[in-house]
Order: C-alpha cells, then structure tokens, then sequence
C-alpha cells in the first residue's frame, strides 16, 4: 500500500472511532446501562463479596501450594 | 465383592452403570422432544399411551410435558449422568491405580459419595410422579418460575442439595488421595495428564459447588418458608399479584447458580482432555508433546474458570464497566483450552498411530471439541451475545463441547479401560460401528443447531418456534435432525450390546494389551483388592514411548 | 494399608486427615461466603432495611457469642491437652454446644411468637436461613464430637489427636461464622 493510502486509511479508522466514541453510537441499553439503581449497586456489592471470598480462599491454596513444592523440590519426596 | 462396598474399583464400577443407565433416560427424554420439534401436535406412535393423561392426551405431548422433559434433560445429563461417569466412575476407578496407592485416602466417605449421589439422583427423577410432574424451569431453574412451580421443582432442590454433599465428598476425597498417596518416586510433574486433569476437577468441584448448595437452600425456603430470596415485588401471575413479600432479586439466582455452572462446564471438559491425552499418547506411541504447557492450562482454567460466570448473564443489564469485565476474563479463558488441543494435535504429528476404537473416538474428540469451542467466542462477546443469547445456537455451541466432545472422549476411555476392568477386550467391529453411527448422528443433530440459533429460534420452544415469521427458513432442519436422532440411537445400541455380550465373552486379554506405561497397568486385569501386591516405584516420567535404543517402543513408568 | 493416616507425609507436611478438613472447610468458606453475598445484594438494594439492634435480642447475641467462644476455646485447647483430658475437654464443649443450641432455640420461639417468621421480610428471611444453617452446623459439630470421644478407644491415641485437631478448626469456622452473624444482623 502506498503512503498516501496508508495514510487515508488510518484517517478514515480515526474518523471511524471518533464516531464509534460519541455517545449517540452508545444506543443500546444493555451495554450503555440505562440508570444507576439500588439494584445494579447491590449486584456490584455481591459480585465484590463473593468474588472477595474465592480470591481469599484461592490464596490460601496458593499458600499450601507455594510451600508444598518448596519442600517436595528441596527432596522431601517419600523414601 | 459385596453391595456397600469400600473398594475404590466397587465404587467406581457403581457410579459407571448408576451414570449410564442415567445417560440412557437422559438420551430417552430428549429423544421425545426431537420428535415433538419434528413432527408437533402429532401423536407419538407405540408409546404415546404410556405417559399418563397429565402429560400426553390421545398421544399428543402438552405443553407442560415438554418444558418437563427439556428441564429433565439437561439436569440429568450434566449432574447425573456426565459428571458421575467422568468423576466418579473413571475417576474413582482409575487415579488409586494411577498412582500406585491401594486405593482412595477416605474409602468408607466414598462409598458414601456414591450412596449420596444414587439417593439423590432418584430423588430428582421421583418429580415426574409427582402432581404437576418433574422440574420444568430448565436445568438452570430460574425464579421468579421455579419459585412458583409445582412439586417437582421442590424434588429436584433437595435432591440437588444431597447431589452437591456427594459431591463436596468425592472432591475432598480425591484430592487428599492425589496429593498425599503418591507412590514413591511419583513426583507432580511425572502424573499421567489423567491425574492433573482430575485434580483440577476437583478442586472446581469443592469451591464452585456450595454457592449452588446455598442458593438451593434459598429457594426452597421462597418455595416453602414463604421467603421472598427471589421474588421481586409486584410480580403478579396469571393476571393476579402474587401473594408474596417481594423484595427479592431473580438476578440474585443467577449469580449464585452461574457461579458454580461455570465452572462446572470445565468440570464437563477437563476429565474428557484428560481420558483423550491417555488415550493419544499411547496410539502415537510418542510421548505427549508440551505436558508442562498442558498442565499449567489446566491450572490456569481452572483458576481463571471462577471469574468468568456473568457472561451467561450479559442481557441481566449489568452495565459496560462489568460486562467489559467478564468479557475480557472470558477471552483471556479461551486460550488455555486451546493451548491443550493443540498440544494434542501436535502429539499426533511423526507418531506411528494406531488406529484403535478408542483412538477413533479420541481423534474425533479433537476437531469436535474445536467447533464447540470456537462457537463459544461469539457467545463470550455482549456484542455478538445479544442476538444469540438464548437461541439454539447456545444449544449447538455446548452440545458440540458435551456431546461429541466429552462424551467420546468417555466413549474412548470406557473402550481403552474395559480391559484393564476386566481382563477381555471389547469387539472392535461393534465399537467402530458404534463411533461412525455417533459421530454421524451427532453432527446431524447439532449442526443444525447452529443455523437455527442464527436465525433466531429460541430455546425451550413447545412449537419449535414455527409461530414466528423469522424462524420459517429453518424449520425444515427440524425433520433431518429427528432421523439424525434416530441414527445416534440406534448406534447406542452397538454400544450396549458390545458392554454386555463382552462382559461375559469379550477376548481374554494379557495384563497390559495396549502396551501402555502407566501404573494402572502394571497389576493385574482387573486389578486384586489393594491394588499392587508389591507397592510400586515410579522412575519416569508417564509417557516414555519410543525411547531412543529400547528393544520395544514404549518403558512403563514404574520399570527400573 | 493407608499411609499417612497418623504420621505427617513429607513433602505436603500434613496427615491425610488434616488436608482433608482444611479442604472441607475451604468449602464451608465458600458455602457462607456465597450466603453472605446474597446479603450484601438484598441489603444494598433494599429501600429499608430494619436495624438489628431493634427488631433482634441484642442480649441473645451477647450470649450466643461468649457460650460459642468458650466452647471453641476449650476445643482448641483440647488439640494440645493429653488424650484423656482432650476427651474432657471436647465433651465440656459438647455441653456449651447445647446450651448454645437450646438459648437459641428460646430465642426462635420468642420471636416467631411475636410474628417475626421468614416470609416477614428479606432481613428475617436472612437471619433465619443463616441462623438455620449454623444452628445445623452445631449440630454436626455435636455428632463430630461424640464420634471422636466415643470411637476413641476403638482407633487409639494418635488417631483421636488427629480426629481432635480437625473437629477444633471446624468449631472454629463456626464460630467465625457466628461472629459475622452477630455483626452484620445483630449489631447494625
């Protein structure tokens, strides 16, 4: 591709994201949320929590896991 | 050998018939949906008598009858039937023996497991026999529905609670079995992939399973306790307000429940990429090409599998900063599949492959598994989820990763151990037939699937959807996939006859007639009580085929 | 027959017991954890939401919380004490499980006199699905117990200390668990 191609080229997918990015574009409700609501607000407390949990719980398995191959590769294998 | 028995190989052989005879009434289930999609309003011919007048009247399937069989279906494929088979039987069975112990860690908390999970597997089905018959929410149960539903819906929960306690109980057991009862010189990294995918499995069966336990807990206190979990206010049904506190999320089911169900689908998958890698690398007669790279994917799926689930929930209008969330988590979780599947193809290439039937069913695991994978990208996208969220295109996506996925890589494993469990060969011509019969069937089921979704025909649809305008190009699909259908069955049936007329006249077979090198074959077929007379030690790696120099082509792993 | 039933295996430095409960309790962890979320949705996305300290016995869960901790701390304890005194010990625990489970079963019965049920609203829905669930939990605890005391003889002193060990972490996960209980309805 030529220079001047290349470059119209690159003009246009700007221009094409500027459009993508103005708030028109963002019709769709499902992806553009419609309103704040207690509802939504709760959903986000729940997903933190539990989310909160299995990150603390996957922690402590990466503890037990951390040590258990310090010792298997320091040889502590069964005789 | 007695009923309540504490022997691992008992067990496991407990959970494989209790499995496939749930597998069998799973396939029946739905095989009278297919033909209501098919031919609707019809009556059923030969049995249409046999379903009582709440269900069929003068042969025709009602309504209520088919939401019955759809919701049934898939409860008792995923819970019942797929999981128990690659868990519990081929789990149960074969990890002591892989790892050279004399059998599971907690042999009295597994018999349990099993007597737990066949208590709770008939619980579920007893709802069809109830007033208003079996669960009909869809295997997903979602309320405000299924707070209200009949009885059934109530069997199904408690049934499930005692599923999950089965469950929660095997995972611990194979776990403090893998970890703690390794035989000497059996280090992590020289298990068979077989063993790393069970215990991956595992622990996505520990962790994601009670938030499901909780939420059945939830529901059957809305259900009877009067509680409002899951009951918005103001629901008003069949034209009069529902008399219940309100204040509830359904929002908040599907949390609790896609939580474990997403993991649960890696649960679905990874014994599967497990029973295939065993049973490609003893076909090629090299060994598995990039195991590191394959047991750190596992690792990583399985880690990556609990921050994934809210992509079955991208219309619940979760807003963009979440949903970009989970989609990115979402792609980020395709590749470590696909780092397994290619490491399998790649094992493939140079390898002397012998063509076995369990080779047949683990070949074809490989392209089939890629077409359900690959249609799940559109599904893991909000963009492209949109119009497909809840169409059949969903239903083709998962059935390709369950159904010619999973269930071959089962078909090859039941194929590739029947000796070892019992000392005689299964027939290869049955088997082939059975494979060719299933493969064929199998695609003309679910192919069509996918163009259906595309056009958009909903799921769970009494008519097919034959009342929409948009869905008339495709309904024609609807007859080819009744004879598709039709096909699987009958290939089924090679299957069983070969299961049984084998049991008793299979080919008497030598100790290790796949010429394997890992430890389950290094006792007898079938193995005595307490496994290995002599404990064994391991001094390789598991896939030592074709070593350089060696008179023959493969060295077991427990071999000086 | 079973390695590793009493004697600690060496490279994951733990008795097959003792991963076993830790893995059991990772799952508790989740099952309350998930409990605890659906809490926090119905909680946040409520209008109203009763204060605790109103509507519940305050002094109820004062006593719930100090008959739980001794009892947790005399199991624990039981986990370093010599065989016979740890047999004591776990059944003095017993005992503080019990009161535990009739002061609760009182305080039930008060407050469903007054029409305090579930269907009532969301936060009793919660409250008597977590107290529920926990009340459970005791009572496994109680069943746990008598089988560690009772089979004692039976399987010797190793096996119990091992048997001892795991039920004292699982008192202690209940009792955190009640902790969290006591906080967020009693206390708010």
């Amino acid at each position: 591709m030529t220079l001047a191609r290349r470059r119209s080229a690159f003009g246009g997918f700007l221009a094409a994201c500027w459009a993508a990015a103005s708030a028109s574009a963002l019709a769709c409700p499902i992806c553009f949320r419609v309103e704040e609501g207690p509802v939504t607000d709760g959903v986000r407390a729940a997903v933190l929590v539990l989310m909160g949990v299995t990150a603390g719980v996957l922690a402590g398995f990466g503890v037990f896991i951390a040590r258990f191959v310090r010792r298997a590769a320091a040889g502590d294998d069964v005789a | 050998m007695r009923i309540i028995s504490t022997d691992h190989k008992v067990i496991g052989l407990q959970y494989l018939f209790t499995s496939l005879t749930f597998l069998l009434l799973g396939f029946a289930l739905i095989v009278l949906v297919r033909w209501q999609l098919a031919y609707p309003a019809q009556p059923i011919p030969l049995i249409g008598g046999l379903f009582g007048e709440s269900n069929v009247v003068q042969g025709v399937m009602l309504p209520e009858f088919y939401t019955q069989l759809s919701a049934m279906h898939g409860t008792i494929m995923v819970f019942l039937a797929v999981v128990p088979l690659a868990v519990g039987a081929f789990g149960n069975y074969l990890v002591p023996l892989m790892i050279g112990a004399p059998d599971m860690a907690f042999p009295r908390l597994n018999a349990l497991s099993y007597w737990l999970y066949l208590a709770g597997g008939i619980v579920m089905v007893t709802g069809f026999v109830l007033p208003g018959g079996a669960a009909s929410s869809g295997w997903t149960s979602y309320p405000p529905l299924a707070d209200i539903a009949s009885a059934g819906q109530t069997a199904w929960l408690v049934g499930m609670f005692v599923l999950i306690v089965s469950s929660l109980l095997g995972a611990i057991n194979i776990i403090v079995t893998i970890m703690q009862l390794r035989a000497p010189g059996l280090t992590m990294m020289r298990l068979p992939f077989f063993v790393w995918a069970q215990l991956v499995t595992s622990f996505l069966l520990l962790l994601a399973f009670p938030p499901l336990q909780g939420a059945a807990v939830l529901q059957l206190m809305d259900r009877l306790a009067g509680t409002s979990f899951f009951l918005p206010s103001g629901l008003v049904v069949s034209g009069a307000p529902l008399r219940a506190t309100g204040g509830g999320s359904p929002i908040l089911w599907q949390h609790l429940f896609w939580f474990l169900a997403h993991p649960e689908v890696y649960v679905l998958i990874l014994p599967a990429f497990g029973i295939v890698a065993e049973v490609i690398a003893n076909a090629t007669r090299k060994p598995l090409w990039g195991y590191r790279a394959m047991v750190g994917s596992a690792l990583f799926m399985g880690s990556m599998s609990f921050i994934v689930w809210a992509h079955h929930m991208f219309l619940t209008g979760m807003g963009p900063t979440m949903s970009a969330f989970f989609q990115v988590t979402t792609m980020i979780i395709s590749v470590p599949s696909v780092i397994i599947v290619s490491s399998l193809l790649i094992s493939l290439y140079g390898g002397s492959i012998r063509f076995t039937v369990p080779a047949l069913f683990a070949l074809a695991f490989l392209p089939m598994f890629g077409i359900g994978g690959l249609t799940g990208l559109p599904l893991g996208l909000a963009a492209s989820d949109i119009p497909l969220h809840d169409t059949y295109y969903v239903v083709g996506h998962f059935h390709y990763i369950v159904a010619p996925g999973t269930l071959f890589a089962l078909f090859a494993g039941i194929y590739y151990w029947f000796p070892k469990v019992t000392g005689r060969m299964m027939n290869p011509r049955l088997g082939t037939l059975h494979f060719w019969g299933s493969f064929i069937g199998m695609n003309g089921i679910f192919l069509p699937m996918l163009i259906e979704g595309l056009a958009g025909v909903n799921r769970r649809l009494y008519d097919g959807g034959r009342t929409y305008a948009f869905t008339q190009p495709v309904i024609h699909l609807y007859s080819g996939q009744w004879w598709s259908t039709v096909l699987l069955g009958a290939a089924q049936l090679f299957f069983i006859v070969n299961l049984v007329w084998s049991l008793a006249r299979g080919k008497r077979t030598a100790e290790n007639p796949w010429q394997s090198t890992t430890l389950e074959w290094a006792t007898t077929s079938p193995p005595p009580h307490e496994n290995f007379p002599t404990p064994p030690r391991v001094h390789r790696g598991p896939y030592d085929y074709s070593p350089p120099g060696a008179a023959i082509d493969f060295l077991p792993q427990h071999q000086p | 027959m079973i390695p590793y039933t009493v004697e600690r295996r060496a490279d994951t430095g733990v008795t097959n017991v003792r991963l076993g409960i830790w893995l059991f309790l990772a799952s508790e962890v989740m099952l309350f954890g998930a409990l605890f979320s659906s809490y926090a949705l119905l909680r946040v996305s409520a209008p109203a939401w009763p204060h605790g300290l109103e509507v519940l016995g305050v002094w109820f869960g004062v006593t719930h919380t100090i008959v739980l901790s001794l009892m947790t701390a005399l199991v624990l304890r039981a986990r370093s004490a010599p065989a016979g005194q740890a047999r004591t010990l776990l059944a003095a625990g017993s005992f503080l499980a019990i009161v535990f489970l009739v002061t609760k079963g009182v305080e039930w019965r008060g407050e469903i006199a007054q029409g305090l049920v579930p269907s009532v609203n969301t936060f009793f829905a919660m409250y008597y699905t977590l107290t529920g669930l926990h009340a459970l939990h005791v009572v496994c605890g109680l069943v746990a117990n008598a089988w560690a005391v009772l089979g004692a003889r039976r399987v010797g002193d190793a096996m119990t200390a091992g048997r001892i060990y795991s039920i004292g972490l699982y008192w202690a996960l209940v009792d955190l668990v009640w902790l969290a209980i006591f906080l967020l309805f009693y206390l708010t």
